[in-house]
């Protein structure tokens, strides 16, 4: 019985951490790369997931797509939410963050108060009501059966598209030129922009593809998890995200996949310990943190070590 | 450096005491009354069908007819709307508001919906009326927070400084509470859901995480609460930002749940509903669903919501009164907006204009704008209203004394209605509780829980010549006709008759796959 | 600039005016604020638009607190609705549960606020700027699951009711009271902050900011100084949200922390950085300008739904695409003028000047600074 709850909770703690893992990789990648704590990083997440709804909506509502591959509207959502993000998030950074680069407050500053720009975006081109809960359509229905465990399909789903992004990731990082050039810029910045990388362009991609990350994690787990999005889920989404990135280091990729496997587990096994507790639920990613960075401030892989 | 900077903040300090402020001159004959209104909520806006609607309505209404006659002479109302502050909310804005109308020159002041903003306001009224002699004391009437304590620890407590606070509208949470078990011990489990799973039906509660449902959830879990028929297997609350309540759905189902109660103000039932629907849980779902009063809930949930019971003022176009059904149609021939939803008018739109014709009736039989006098008659009027007779208790509720199955006071109470599919296949909100009036019909279950329900009407499993026997002595029957057996109305069209027989026999000999049902 | 003969005139008088009242002494020009916020009670005002004065009076003291925090000793917050709410519902559970009167509670709450500073700066304020910011974001979000978990304890989401100050006062007189009250709190602690900036330990601060290492590198133990700037911090903004709870919201609820579904989410905690930006990050006062401006306008001028006619077309704004507006303006100001927008207001102010000789601008910054 309790080798069954311990198999359980390693099951869907693994996929849930897996979850967690890619909505905060966006984060840690941007602050490797550029050296920027972007805070937005949380309503990208959840601009991403209503776009992903709002378009999926209106694929369904204009019916274009033959009934036989229903597979294609979420496929075609995601893609799209993916761009869309990423252009918003690049177009944010280039007007914003771009011209504060270096004074670290304001940043920090800028960047929040943009996090209340973007959600009161979502009030006013989308209502009130549906800023306050948006229904998104599960990405996958019914459960399938990992070692003795039942796991929803939908999460599964999203367990291994994240797996995939992953490994796609380090092979772009390593293997393309592009690529090459954001790990020279996180490793030396001087070097590099001797050695020709325009670092302008390069903050903007990275941006880029942050934001779209983003959004493709708040895709897989609000299509997955909740089932839902609400505007001000930005905040959980900003605890997530660097609860991660503090359990695994601020600007490294491998972290950012260690720390959501141990986020996804502990916050599992806290819910599965002790029941009931619905609305610590959503704490849990805030104490962790607390308790992370008071014993251990630096997390685990910290690229920029960043204390005494 | 530092100097300049704190001269500007002097020159824009200087600013505010030199904008003056303007009081609009209250013009002869003019009675302004205040109204607040929960606005981007749906118990706010006209088109959305809420209070502002009513208030508007009952104004044109008074206005275009004689007026209020106040000793003698003859008074137009003037409409001040100011938002309360609900949503999102903002107590600090509320009590501004208040204090704005005060200034405005409202004497007599409808509103309060939500409890959080409607304490601010209140507490803003209290303190004004402390330095005010009694002649002078701002009136207020609560339209749409149900919390007993609002009247209880403020009325209830200490008369004297809050005798200006009436409530005409909901009943309280109590006595709305009373209504739920009142259909469910007196009729839903014992004449429905009791035969049909062998006598104990096995029910969970499922509640928002709110300060109002937590002594109804604490209630309802006792063993008993619901009576020897019924006991309690599953109870949670949800946080209120919760979309996806297949979980908890899936829960209650699976600790055996037959029936499941809610109590919710929140918008997101429409997506609880929906996903009941869709996953076609082996239970009913009944309670207090405010959204889902509004034909709004109808388009977000898509239709998916047809079989779900809640409270509510009336149904759709329900003559509960003879006021009722011309409010109806002039509230959505007025307010409805090309392209959304239909302007049904939700229980706070009801309210404004019940509280409307309060205060005329009051007004006309104090004589004088004398707040002693105006409370004198409050306190002592039983007048007709939109859904019944209107009183208040003697701390100043509103006062209602039935609570089950049947309704013969005519004090008003709240209903219970049911979604369901019209002759012409669109859904309406039917009342099925109380039974005892002609616009009552009978409760359906749906047919994925029971496929015979609607023609199995001795409850049995099988359809068969005693059912038939049942429909042949209310045969010809219609409401108020001593046969008049409401079950028998198969087709619920208000008279049993031929196409009841039809339906009936369409079914004959079929019988439940298992019986009692599991 | 131009040559016109009349612009130069009046350019002229401008810079008689400035250099006579611009350069009398700081300690003058306070002064002459503070008695003009005083007899604003006397002016003939709606007592009522009064109440959003007090709210920003006590919402000046959260913000000049953090102020001391993170525009002096550079150790960011984003999260000190901690202290407001806690400054709340420490008064509010010493009332409730032991039933002491409020003028025993609040100091409570004061000595309070500043312990869990300490306590929560031990550990946290070995970290440096982006995990320090995320940690105390966290914090207000962490503790508010904790209270609507213990709704018995902490009263939900209606919270815990509070007491008023002046019981006894008429309506009108109470408010005026409140006021008073609540200008002589604003008073007292920004002259106490800013004699602790401008004092050596200030100093101090400010030396942090710069360059932490450097500063060690004078043999200063800068744990201590960040201690104890975050209690120093802590205990005002306790300060100023027990008293918040008493005068303005009538109870400590949970929103004092953050609220969701507010029109401005983390609303105490956005508001000091807002009011910075706006006033200047860094000097003590600029914060309270800036929540002065913010203040009034958001609850004076943009109130509802503003609607109005461009070329026949009506357009409404409402609350949130105000609130939109204004936080992109806010955005704006931080990309511009990152170090606050008064500061350059004046800058390019003192650009409008006569150019004066060089003895002249030696003379008054001599004389400034020995104030």
């Amino acid at each position: 019985m309790v080798k069954r709850m311990l198999e359980s909770i390693i099951i869907i703690g693994t996929i849930v951490g897996l979850i967690y893992a890619i909505i905060a990789l966006g984060f840690t990648l941007v602050y490797g790369i550029s050296g920027i704590v972007n805070l937005t990083h949380g309503v990208f997440i959840v601009v991403g997931a209503y776009l992903y709804g709002v378009l999926s909506d209106y694929l369904l509502k204009i019916n274009i797509f033959p009934p036989e591959s229903p597979y294609l509207i979420p496929i075609i959502a995601m893609f799209l939410s993916f761009i869309f993000t990423a252009a918003i998030g690049s177009i944010f950074y280039r007007l914003t963050l771009h011209q504060i680069l270096g004074d670290e407050i304001s940043i920090l500053i800028a960047s929040i108060c943009s996090c209340l720009i973007f959600q009161k975006l979502i009030y006013i081109t989308l209502g009130t009501s549906q800023a306050f809960a948006y229904r998104i359509s599960p990405l996958a229905y019914g459960k399938i059966r990992i070692i003795n465990t039942d796991v929803l399909t939908g999460q599964a789903l999203a367990g291994t598209i994240s797996l995939i992004t992953f490994i796609a990731l380090s092979i772009f990082i390593s293997k393309t030129k592009v690529g090459r050039a954001m790990k020279a810029l996180s490793q030396d910045l001087e070097a590099s922009m001797l050695m020709g990388i325009s670092t302008e362009k390069l903050y903007m991609l990275t941006t880029a593809i942050s934001a779209g990350l983003g959004s493709l994690g708040g895709i897989l787990y609000t299509s997955t998890v909740t089932f839902g999005v609400a505007s001000y889920m930005w905040m959980s989404g900003l605890a997530v995200s660097f609860t991660v990135v503090v359990l695994g280091g601020l600007g490294s990729v491998k972290g950012s996949l260690l720390g959501g496997l141990i986020l996804g587990l502990a916050e599992i096994s806290a819910m599965t310990i002790l029941p009931g507790a619905g609305v610590l639920q959503s704490s849990i990613p805030f104490i962790v943190i607390i308790l992370v960075l008071i014993i251990r401030p630096k997390g685990l892989f910290g690229k920029r070590i960043e204390m005494e | 450096m530092e100097k300049k900077i704190a001269l500007l903040v002097a020159i824009l300090l200087v600013m505010p005491p030199l904008l003056a402020w303007i009081q609009s001159a209250e013009a002869q004959q003019t009675l302004k009354i205040g109204v607040l209104v929960p606005y981007n909520l749906v118990q706010g806006e006209a088109w959305r069908g809420g209070a502002e609607g009513g208030a508007w309505l009952a104004t044109w209404d008074i206005n275009n007819a004689t007026g209020i006659n106040i000793g003698g002479t003859r008074y137009k109302i003037e409409l001040v709307i100011m938002d309360e502050c609900a949503y999102p909310l903002n107590e600090e804005q509320a009590r501004a508001n208040t204090l704005a109308l005060i200034q405005a020159g409202c004497k007599i002041i409808v509103g309060g919906f939500r409890t959080e903003s409607t304490n601010a306001s209140i507490r803003a009224v209290y303190e004004w009326n402390q330095d005010r002699p009694d002649d002078e004391k701002v009136i207020y009437l609560i339209n749409g927070a149900s919390t007993d304590e609002l009247i209880t620890n403020t009325v209830g407590k200490d008369y004297e400084g809050w005798k200006w606070l009436f409530r005409i509208n909901p009943i309280n949470s109590t006595m709305l509470f009373k209504n739920t078990l009142g259909w469910l011990i007196g009729y839903l489990i014992p004449k429905k859901l009791a035969p049909m799973y062998g006598g104990l039906v096995k029910y969970g509660v499922l509640v928002e995480d709110y300060e109002w449902t937590k002594k109804i959830q604490g209630y309802l879990s006792q063993p008993g609460a619901l009576g020897p028929n019924a006991t309690c297997v599953y109870s949670a609350r949800t946080p209120p930002e919760t979309v996806n309540f297949d979980p908890y759905l899936r829960e209650a189902a699976n600790s055996g749940s037959r029936l499941l109660l809610i109590f919710y103000t929140l918008p997101t039932t429409a997506y609880l509903i929906s996903q009941w629907y869709q996953g076609q849980y082996p239970f009913l779902i009944c309670g207090i669903d405010v959204y889902a009063q509004s034909s709004e809930f109808l388009k977000k949930t898509g239709g998916l919501c047809e079989y779900e019971m809640t409270e509510d003022f009336a149904g759709t176009r329900t003559p509960i009164t003879p006021l009722a059904v011309r409010f109806w149609d002039n509230f959505v021939g007025n307010f409805s907006k090309p392209g959304e939803p239909p302007a049904w008018p939700v229980y706070t739109a009801w309210g404004a204009y019940n509280a409307f014709l309060t205060i005329k009736a009051a007004l006309e039989t104090a004589g004088e704008l004398n707040s002693t006098k105006i409370i004198q008659a409050l306190e002592s009027q039983e007048i007709w209203v939109l859904n019944g007779k209107a009183r208040f208790t003697p701390i100043h509720d509103v006062y209602s004394i039935s609570y089950g199955v049947l309704w013969p006071d005519k004090y008003t109470r709240a209903v219970f209605i049911q979604w369901q599919k019209g002759a012409d296949g669109n859904l309406y909100k039917v009342v099925v509780c109380p039974i005892d009036q002609p616009y009552s019909r009978k409760t359906m279950i749906p047919p994925w829980i029971y496929p015979l329900a609607d023609v199995d009407l001795k409850i049995d499993g099988i359809i068969d010549v005693f059912d038939a026997v049942i429909l042949a002595a209310a045969a010809g029957s219609y409401p108020g006709h001593p046969n008049w057996n409401m079950e028998a109305d198969i087709n619920r069209d208000g008279i049993v008759d031929i196409f009841d027989a039809v339906l009936l026999a369409g079914k004959a000999g079929q019988q439940a796959p298992q019986w009692p049902l599991p | 600039m131009q040559t016109v003969p009349i612009a130069r005139y009046f350019r002229k008088i401008y810079t008689n005016i400035a250099t006579h009242i611009y350069d009398r002494p700081p300690r003058t020009l306070a002064f002459l604020i503070i008695i003009m916020l005083s007899i604003l009670p006397y002016s003939g005002m709606d007592l009522i638009k009064l109440e959003i004065l007090i709210s920003a009076n006590l919402i000046a003291i959260l913000a000049a607190s953090w102020d001391l925090l993170v525009g002096r000793t550079g150790q960011i917050s984003l999260g000190h609705a901690l202290f407001f709410g806690l400054g709340a519902y420490t008064t509010a559970l010493f009332i409730k549960y032991l039933g002491w009167p409020f003028w025993i509670t609040i100091p409570i709450s004061v000595i309070v606020g500043a312990g869990v500073a300490l306590t929560i700066g031990i550990p946290c304020l070995r970290l440096k700027g982006p995990y320090l910011a995320l940690v105390t974001m966290a914090f207000p979000l962490a503790l508010q699951g904790f209270l609507y978990y213990y709704r018995d304890i902490f009263g939900g989401e209606t919270g815990i009711g509070l007491p008023k100050i002046f019981p006894g006062l008429r309506f009108f007189d109470r408010i005026v009271a409140n006021y008073y009250l609540s200008l002589a709190l604003l008073v007292l602690s920004s002259i106490i902050i800013y004699k602790i900036a401008t004092s050596k330990t200030g100093i101090i601060f400010i030396s942090i900011l710069d360059d932490e290492i450097g500063a060690k590198a004078c043999a200063i133990n800068t744990t201590k100084y960040k201690l104890m700037s975050l209690a120093i911090s802590g205990l005002f903004g306790s300060l100023a949200g027990a008293f918040y709870g008493h005068i303005v919201s009538g109870s400590a609820n949970p929103r004092l922390f953050v609220d969701t579904t507010a029109l401005m989410p983390m609303e105490f905690s956005l508001i000091p950085i807002i009011a910075a930006v706006l006033g200047g990050v860094g000097t003590i006062y600029g914060p309270i300008v800036g929540v002065y401006i913010y203040q009034i306008l958001y609850r004076y001028i943009l109130r509802d739904v503003i609607t109005f006619n461009i070329f026949g077309y009506i357009v409404t704004v409402d609350r949130h695409m105000q609130l939109f507006i204004f936080i992109s303006f806010i955005v704006l100001l931080i990309v511009k003028w990152p170090r606050g927008v008064a500061r350059a207001i004046v800058e390019k102010l003192e650009d409008l000047e006569e150019p004066r000789e060089l003895e002249e601008i030696l003379k008054e910054k001599t004389e400034s600074k020995q104030m």
